[in-house]
């Protein structure tokens, strides 16, 4: 009989504590204080959890669970953000369902995203990625009054649905060509080219429907169409939820699957062509937004691509930088989306004007979110960018890097129409009262992007370890 | 700690201007402004002239693991330039005297921009010099844009204003120093270290050497500004608010020559040498098509952005001439004008937008075809003005003489093909001198024009502001023995690394 020793249950350890917080509030329907008390208790005590492998790797569940440093990092970047989306959604008077069944739906995301990055089983990813999709298509639509909600959440539905029976019918015949669903056993098939042919059309077709499955989580061109309605859609704090913790996984997936299917050419060209695409895409269309989440929704497109160019290298150091981005990407996003919405009702540009003379912190922040996202020093935006054209000059890729400058050029353009609002036109509209709580997120947000910045010695650190290098 | 002092008062300043009261700001700023200038006398008397290299360094642990450290240093070079910005920085403060639009952070801004400035100047450490590079263009854009003009359209339907102005010249500068990142990154990864002391390479392929000399010249190219990258300059400096044109034309500028001969001069000898004619057909280009420009027109800052651009165009014509065609033997003129010609651009032009503000400040509107006769009205502006102006058209016995001379000298023995840019650089100081003239001809002499009959002359704040400049102005053109002493040595070793390392 197969019996569950304790290290295995230490490996699941965060997963566990947060399901159990997810339990409680669906059973009891606490009131929002207590929720949101829970559910930070629940959080801290994954992100502690969740580290308990930092020092030696679990391979746990028969080889289909796997926590090591790689998976630690990205957890608990996932928990972070979902802490700090909590914080908004904790003032957000948008929503009108029970808070505690909102919390849950957070939080059953994160699960999921934690899952898919600690899988090493085919069936097992697939599943957390429907635990983390199925939430999140919920969470659009849970503002009921408004008809974009649920249009947004219908149509992340469907192209959410599709994009998983793509990337399943992929994994089957990847299970048909190899004949086994867990990693290692591909990982084997795959380095001996007497078992799988790289260039056999069913290795070729197979590979080439995972991919279209991940670049929907990541919300790469061209399968973006989601995302500016469904990021409209939501409310901002949900909005800047599902903009980062589905790519956090997303892109460790990426980062396992890259060390198994590295010596495709056609992975890794697929995902080339997906980064200069969302690149260009993402930032020539957020250029005309006049609505701040559809602005950022393309902006999150464009960083999708400059993370995929990393990816698309398969190396070591571009996984590195991909996980460096990444976390400054969760700071930026969360950020800008915690001050759009404590500042806007609408989230349109429009509302932001003269926001410098009403509410100086907020627009201070928000200008420093900005420069970050841009990629000017002395903000974490920088130093990513700077990881990520390294690694690539790395492999030669010049034409990568070209097209990375380009972008982001063009990106402070409408970055710059943002700062505009805010600073240069006269606008009407009161002075923002912000709770304290909001004030340290935000300020804690900006803090960590200077350090981010001008002191990465630490995270670029443990970031190294984490890749592997 | 001289240098790092220079950093780090203005730095913290900035900081403090938040959070004083509005009316304490104006004399904080002044205070931390005349207390850097102070903390940088040290370097002037301390500056071991017989020294070529880097001197006052220091060098700090940052973030050692990826090969980025603080250094900072200061050589012949970058001494002149330095003094510069603090001095101009000072200045600026004291002519911003009559801002009143949010106090707090226009100074703040100001002080984080002089911060900025210094460092790209003292920067050794690529890392930490990019940094400042980009980090000089956040409070650069708000200063253009908040205090500059309110935007409008103007009769030919073209935008114009701060905001349009701040944009227009943020995205250029960001252009090229995307593509300097790129190079930075690429001299990276080979080394592993981000000090460009060391990344000097004899056996580096030349094609390679272009290709990254390039990168790097474009993004200076821009700062400079050189043709064809230069149309953001007039209208960034029309819509600045005074201060900001003064440190935008004196110190801003610089900064593109500067990286040119401190990294592209020293990193890549060999494609220097096979660039130096393209670098001084650019220069001679910027004469001639700035003169031309600025003798077209009638917005008095307008013409003033522009003959910087043919200024610039003298230090890019002096500094490509660093050795003579065909027979390779050393050049030291031409670097050592185009060097004091950056200095003397710097006192001459802020001047020229101190003066212009004043006017401004006045008549409310900037039309020489407007004005007139001002010789009467304002007889002490007039006075400064006509100093301001010979110097700035080339009048021997004031600085702008010298450095042109010395660019002219050095390119003149550089034979060969540079004599013909002589020639033609003959022809722009002629134009030169002649929309100068024809400057002061319609707006200060002659009748006088009764729009402009009852205005005040200038006030005491104001010549403060312009007798420090105006006495560099007549020592140097006097006496530039001094000045030549702090940079030569440094011209010279640079010129001898070119030619050793040379084809």
């Amino acid at each position: 009989m197969y019996s569950i020793a304790f290290s295995e249950i230490s490996a699941v350890g965060g997963e566990i504590s947060l399901l159990a917080v997810a339990a409680l509030l669906l059973l009891f329907r606490p009131k929002k204080p207590v929720a949101v008390l829970l559910t930070l208790l629940g959080i801290c005590a994954a992100l502690l959890l969740t580290l308990a492998p930092w020092k030696n790797t679990l391979d746990v569940f028969s080889g289909t669970y796997h926590s090591g440093k790689l998976e630690a990092y990205l957890k608990d970047i996932a928990l972070i953000a979902g802490a700090i989306s909590l914080f908004l959604l904790k003032d957000d008077k948008k929503i009108k369902l029970h808070f505690s069944e909102i919390v849950s739906l957070l939080i059953f995301m994160l699960c999921g995203a934690m899952i898919i990055v600690s899988a090493r089983h085919l069936i097992l990813t697939w599943l957390a990625f429907e635990l983390l999709s199925v939430p999140a298509y919920a969470l659009v639509g849970s503002i009921p009054s408004s008809s974009k909600g649920t249009e947004g959440g219908l149509k992340y539905a469907v192209f959410g649905g599709t994009a998983s029976a793509t990337m399943l019918y992929g994994f089957s015949l990847l299970y048909g060509a190899v004949g086994s669903l867990s990693y290692s056993n591909i990982q084997f098939a795959f380095s001996n080219s007497e078992i799988v042919s790289l260039s056999s059309p069913l290795i070729i077709i197979s590979l080439v429907m995972i991919i279209v499955g991940i670049m929907f989580k990541l919300s790469a061109a061209p399968f973006h169409y989601w995302v500016p309605d469904a990021l409209e859609a939501a409310s901002p704090s949900i909005a800047g939820f599902i903009s980062v913790v589905p790519k956090i996984a997303g892109f460790g997936l990426l980062i396992i699957l890259n060390s198994i299917f590295y010596g495709s050419a056609v992975w890794l060209s697929l995902i080339y062509a997906a980064s200069i695409l969302s690149m260009t895409f993402g930032n020539l269309a957020a250029i005309h937004q006049n609505n701040l989440q559809r602005l950022m929704a393309y902006s999150t497109i464009a960083h999708a691509g400059y993370m995929l160019a990393a990816a698309s290298l398969g190396t070591q150091y571009g996984s590195f930088a991909i996980l460096y981005y990444l976390t400054v990407y969760t700071f930026m996003n969360l950020g800008a989306f915690y001050i759009i919405g404590l500042s806007s009702e609408h989230s349109r540009i429009d509302e932001l004007k003269g926001l410098s003379a009403r509410t100086p912190f907020l627009s201070f922040c928000m200008a420093v979110i900005l420069f970050s996202l841009t990629g000017l020093p002395p903000f974490g935006g920088l130093t990513g960018k700077l990881f990520i054209i390294s690694a690539a000059l790395m492999k030669e890729q010049h034409l990568l890097v070209g097209v990375l400058i380009i972008n982001s050029v063009i990106s402070l353009y409408y970055y710059a129409r943002i700062l505009k609002a805010m600073y240069f036109e006269k606008g009407e509209g009161e002075k923002i009262d912000i709770s304290p709580i909001s004030q340290t997120v935000i300020a804690g947000i900006t803090a960590m992007l200077l350090i981010l910045g001008i002191m990465w010695q630490a995270i670029g650190k443990i970031a190294e370890i984490a890749a592997g290098i | 700690m001289t240098l790092s002092l220079l950093l780090l008062i203005p730095l913290l300043g900035s900081v403090i201007a938040l959070f004083v009261p509005e009316k304490a700001v104006k004399p904080l700023a002044l205070v931390i402004t005349i207390v850097t200038l102070i903390a940088a006398i040290p370097l002037l008397i301390y500056f071991d002239t017989s020294i070529s290299g880097f001197q006052f360094l220091e060098e700090r642990y940052w973030i050692p693991t990826f090969g980025i450290n603080y250094i900072v240093a200061v050589d012949g070079l970058s001494l002149p330039l330095v003094i510069l910005t603090v001095l101009l920085s000072l200045i600026c403060i004291i002519a911003s005297w009559n801002i009143e639009k949010h106090v707090r952070g226009y100074f703040s801004l100001f002080l984080l921009l002089q911060s900025a400035m210094t460092g790209v100047f003292i920067a050794l450490d690529m890392f930490l010099f990019y940094v400042f590079w980009e980090l000089m263009l956040l409070p650069m854009y708000f200063l253009i844009g908040i205090w500059g003009a309110p935007p409008r359209v103007d009769a030919d339907g073209r935008t114009r204003g701060g905001p349009y102005a701040a944009i227009k010249f943020f995205i250029y500068t960001l252009i090229g120093s995307l593509l300097m990142l790129v190079a930075i990154l690429w001299l990276w990864n080979q080394n592993g270290t981000f000090d460009f002391r060391q990344w000097t390479d004899p056996d580096r392929n030349i094609q390679f050497q272009v290709i990254l000399w390039t990168l790097f010249f474009i993004a200076f190219a821009i700062k400079i500004p050189m043709f064809p990258f230069h149309t953001w300059l007039p209208d960034a400096h029309v819509e600045a608010p005074t201060a900001v044109s003064v440190v935008l034309a004196g110190v801003l500028l610089k900064m593109g020559t500067y990286g040119i001969i401190r990294f592209n001069y020293f990193l890549f000898p060999d494609a220097t040498v096979m660039m130096a004619i393209t670098v001084g057909v650019f220069g001679v280009i910027n004469i001639i098509y700035g003169t031309l420009c600025a003798m077209a027109q009638t917005d008095m800052k307008r013409l003033v952005a522009y003959s910087s651009i043919s200024h610039m165009g003298y230090v890019m014509l002096g500094m490509s001439a660093f050795m003579s065609v065909g027979r390779g033997s050393a050049v030291y003129e031409g670097l050592l004008g185009g060097t004091l010609q950056m200095w003397n651009h710097g006192t001459i032009t802020a001047m020229m937008f101190l003066l212009v503000g004043v006017i401004y400040d006045r008549a409310h509107h900037r039309d020489i075809t407007r004005l007139g006769g001002l010789a009467i009205t304002m007889p002490i502006y007039t006075g400064f003005v006509g100093l301001a102006f010979f110097a700035s058209l080339g009048l021997p016995g004031l600085s702008g003489f010298i450095g042109e001379a010395l660019v002219l000298l050095g390119t003149w023995k550089a034979a060969g093909i540079y004599r013909i840019f002589v020639g033609i650089a003959a022809v722009g100081i002629v134009i030169t001198a002649g929309y100068h003239l024809w400057l002061i001809h319609r707006a200060f002499l002659g009748k006088e024009n009764p729009e402009c009959a009852k205005l005040p002359d200038i006030n005491l704040r104001e010549i403060i502001t312009l007798v420090p400049l105006g006495l560099i102005v007549i020592w140097i053109g006097v006496y530039p023995a001094p000045a030549l002493r702090y940079i030569s040595a440094t011209m010279q070793s640079i010129v001898d690394n070119i030619l050793q390392a040379g084809l």
